[in-house]
């Protein structure tokens, strides 16, 4: 008996041959490769166009084996708005950006996309710091979290309460789905990967704007070993910023 | 398609856009740059080919306009004084990038949010603004509503064909002026279309398109291709400008609505039997130097008007040799130069000098 072999996993096509450039025990990687996967899975490489914002996820455009944007600080959304004016008929748009970028000077293009239910797919890496200006307070950073610029940790009365701006887009009617996952434990990188997929899929059945928020690891700038890194964001995110699928449309997309 | 329009020349601009094949306008209202973007609503509405968008935030439309021009579209936008470093960022990206862009600015009193009359102090701030980092972009200066329409088809025409950002500087005044403008006589020509456009790779090669370099040597190439380009621009295009008269001992320069204020005293001066060559620069980049030089040779005295605190000066001084002495009449507050007192202002000076 001849045997048959077929291959059921192995490194994504749409994923580039060439070594990245995150530090160790960053979750980048996991979150390109989700994004790879997702794209290979749905065969829409060839029509597929992505923007990355400022910051260390201004490095996809070499890491993916698709048309990418590198858009200015702030303007990932906007790029991408005027992109999918033009070709959204043909080509799905995704944004990926860093929440230092999305979520401070990039908010009011957020919000305002969301409003309007443009046809894109916004991916966010949230990994409570500015990563590549060197470890910086940014919109998620938790209270008492020590960063470059609150070296003491973050405070309540000087910076406010963080907020969950993955929830604030719940309120906008034109919003078709919201999801948030952890981009570093085995059973929410499995989650994830079907969540960027859908959010994929509902742009592709012109179901307009959706968001995941990938909740990643920055090691270097939490100043721990990833293991321990792992735990810390784990336990201390739980309450602020849980995982799960906060919003979806509710007929007409199965996976 | 009507060969003759009455138009304001914010109007024109939008006019003269659609019959250049401009297809996305992305906008803002702000004084001014409304006009264009109401005008160019009504259009979209009539059915021409153009989609109209306004965004939320006048950077955000500048840099919707970056998105759309990467998956190929001809984009036209616009801003106003106040907006002036969100369209020097944004000219500053497309420069970086290789793209075509037309920006109409609206020039008005500053600085800060100063009020809506029309000023041209914003001149030395674009002539210097797009140079940041080394970048560069082609800034056009016409006067009247026709001149508008027929800088928006030079300004696509240049952008298209050098994948370079064209400003169109429109004082508030001009904008507002209306005329009738036939565009039975003004020529368009081809334009190329070879240049990067990212929409989804098919299957082909991937296209990726990001300004930023991380390593020294990447970003030094750039760099010298970009100079590189920037010569050969320098190289094929020469200033436009407008010449009346010929060879006088005067000579005005003046750019903008002060060009058309500049024309009338001339006119007037005429009457008292004064003669004067009148020199207007249509584009102040590139600056045409050599006709200016020129007309200077056989001039003695040079008269410059402009409405800011002798801005003007500034772009002239380079190129004025030590035999013709400067004047500079300048108005500032949102006032035109008016023609009486600029004639008055030129004949005290003549015979003081």
């Amino acid at each position: 008996m001849e045997l048959k072999f077929e291959q059921i996993a192995g490194f994504p096509k749409s994923l580039a041959e060439t070594p990245q450039h995150f530090c160790p025990g960053c979750t980048h990687g996991v979150n390109v490769r989700l994004l790879a996967e997702a794209i290979d899975n749905l065969q829409v490489a060839g029509n597929i166009v992505g923007v990355c914002g400022m910051g260390c996820s201004g490095l996809l455009p070499d890491y993916l084996d698709i048309d990418m944007v590198a858009a200015p600080p702030g303007q990932a959304i906007p790029v991408a708005t005027g992109l999918s004016h033009e070709i959204g008929k043909k080509s799905l748009v995704f944004v990926y950006v860093g929440e230092g970028d999305l979520y401070g000077r990039g908010l009011n293009y957020l919000i305002h996309a969301a409003i309007r239910g443009e046809a894109l797919s916004v991916f966010c890496a949230n990994n409570l710091n500015m990563g590549m200006s060197g470890g910086h307070l940014s919109p998620t950073t938790l209270l008492g979290q020590k960063t470059a610029t609150t070296p003491e940790g973050k405070s309540a009365a000087k910076y406010g309460i963080p907020v969950d701006f993955t929830r604030l887009l719940l309120n906008i009617p034109n919003v078709s789905f919201v999801a948030r996952f952890k981009g570093f434990t085995a059973g929410e990188i499995r989650k994830g990967r079907e969540y960027i997929k859908r959010s994929l899929q509902i742009q592709k059945f012109q179901r307009g704007f959706s968001f995941v928020e990938i909740l990643s690891l920055c090691p270097t700038n939490l100043g721990l070993p990833p293991t321990e890194a792992v735990k810390l964001v784990k336990s201390a995110t739980s309450g602020i910023y849980p995982s799960g699928i906060f919003k979806t449309p509710e007929v007409g997309i199965t996976l | 398609m009507e060969k003759k329009l009455l138009l304001k020349g914010a109007e024109a601009i939008g006019e003269a856009a659609i019959r250049s094949g401009c297809n996305r306008f992305y906008g803002y209202p702000v004084p001014n740059q409304s006009d264009l973007l109401e005008y160019l609503v009504k259009e979209e509405e009539e059915g021409r080919s153009l989609t109209v968008f306004q965004s939320e935030d006048p950077l955000s439309s500048l840099f919707m306009a970056y998105g759309a021009s990467i998956a190929g579209a001809r984009v036209l936008t616009a801003a106003n004084s106040i907006d002036l470093p969100d369209a020097l960022r944004a000219v500053s990206y497309f420069s970086a990038a290789d793209l075509p862009l037309v920006c109409a600015i609206f020039s008005q009193s500053g600085p800060g949010s100063g009020n809506i009359y029309p000023e041209q102090s914003d001149t030395l701030g674009i002539l210097y603004g797009t140079q940041i980092g080394d970048g560069f972009a082609s800034i056009l200066t016409p006067s009247t509503p026709s001149d508008c329409a027929a800088a928006t088809y030079k300004a696509f025409q240049t952008a298209e064909a050098y994948h370079i950002p064209v400003i169109i500087l429109v004082d508030a005044a001009c904008a507002q002026l209306v005329e009738t403008v036939d565009f039975s006589t003004i020529s368009f020509r081809g334009i190329p279309k070879n240049r990067l456009i990212i929409k989804g790779k098919n299957k082909g090669d991937k296209s990726t398109l990001t300004t930023l370099a991380l390593d020294i040597e990447r970003m030094a190439e750039r760099k010298s291709a970009l100079n590189k380009k920037r010569d050969s621009f320098l190289k094929k295009e020469q200033g436009s400008y407008k010449l009346v008269g010929e060879g006088e001992e005067n000579l005005i320069v003046a750019f903008g609505i002060s060009a058309i204020q500049a024309k009338r005293t001339a006119d007037a001066l005429i009457g008292n039997n004064i003669s004067c060559t009148l020199f207007e620069p249509t584009s102040l980049y590139p600056f045409p130097e050599k006709p200016l030089e020129e007309a200077l040779k056989k001039a003695k005295r040079l008269f410059a008007i402009d409405m800011s605190n002798g801005q003007i000066e500034k772009v002239l001084t380079p190129y004025i040799p030590d035999s013709v002495s400067l004047h500079v009449f300048s108005t500032t507050g949102g006032a035109v130069p008016r023609v009486e007192q600029v004639r008055q202002w030129i004949q005290q000076e003549i015979q003081s000098s």
